[in-house]
């Protein structure tokens, strides 16, 4: 493993996630439940990772009596992810030469 | 899930694929346009067809029925949904933008078309051209924000319209397919994209 990867976005699951919240403004849980096809648990764990991190802003309120979490892309979430792609595309165009 | 297994070019594509993923669940409520198309498609070539026969009562019935039947439509079919979405994990940042260009066109095209003739800014028999480039110009800017289809329809719609400038007398028997197959193919396509999107399992397996 490249030591120069950022470790947090090394899984594919919380990179799933940040390219999501890269994508659009805001998602709840339930819709990248949806667009990443993973359990409710797993998401639970990966979004509070990157919660931790600093990566993603969680918000929980109540619509319509319903719990919702919403989860959005931080400045320096936003500034890691992109620094992840360049390192990757870096990386993918050394291999190919 | 890490590089250990995928590389750096697996990533790269993974993110491509989820973006793509991302920006095509959009729900624009394109039943509507297939509605409002259906409606013009008859209403505008009938009530041309009664003013050239001089039945001012079959013209002003074909535009009311036009107006009454697609407005109660509408509201059926947003009733059908009661606020639900029809995708999970749908992207609702364009579909809003959509129902504020639909908003923001349709207003202006119906002040106008009250306005103008009372005014004589607009004489009536203009007030069909005015909504065709209301249309024309409604397509385009979903074209813009949503898919090309539309763009494509709102560019024909424009050509509808100039042409129908141009022969006035004719202008609801031009204006009706132009606008009416121009807010139904387009509307029809995206229809087809969200039942697909309905229908279709998660593919991404993280």
């Amino acid at each position: 493993m490249n030591p120069s990867f950022d470790p947090i976005l090394l899984s594919q699951a919380r990179l799933g996630i940040v390219t999501v919240l890269v994508t659009r403004p805001e998602a709840t849980f339930s819709d990248l439940k949806e667009i990443l096809g993973l359990t409710q648990g797993n998401l639970g764990i990966h979004l509070q990772k990157l919660e931790e991190a600093g990566y993603v802003a969680v918000t929980k309120e109540f619509v319509k009596r319903t719990p919702r979490t919403t989860a959005r892309i931080t400045p320096e979430g936003r500034t890691a992810f992109l620094a992840h792609v360049d390192r990757l595309a870096a990386v993918a165009r050394q291999a190919n030469g | 899930m890490s590089h250990g297994t995928n590389g750096p070019a697996d990533d790269l594509q993974f993110i491509r694929r989820i973006m793509e993923r991302t920006q095509a669940r959009i729900d624009p409520h394109a039943f509507h346009f297939v509605l409002w198309g259906v409606l013009v498609l008859v209403a505008y070539p009938l009530a041309n067809w009664a003013d050239l026969a001089d039945r001012p009562g079959l013209r002003n019935w074909a535009l009311g029925a036009m107006l009454g039947l697609g407005a109660l439509g509408s509201f059926l079919l947003e009733m059908r949904l009661k606020g639900r979405a029809r995708i999970e994990g749908e992207n609702t940042f364009v579909s809003r933008q959509v129902v504020l260009l639909v908003a923001y066109h349709i207003g202006v095209a119906s002040i106008l078309s009250a306005t103008g003739p009372a005014t004589g800014f607009i004489p009536g028999p203009y007030v069909p051209v005015l909504w065709g480039l209301a249309y024309a110009s409604m397509m385009y800017a979903i074209g813009v924000v949503y898919t090309r289809e539309y763009m494509v329809s709102g560019f024909a719609i424009l050509v509808g319209t100039l042409i129908a400038l141009f022969r006035i007398e004719y202008a609801g028997m031009i204006l009706g397919p132009f606008m009416g197959i121009g807010a139904m193919v387009p509307g029809l396509v995206a229809e087809r994209r969200v039942a697909r999107m309905r229908t279709r399992p998660t593919e991404l397996e993280p």
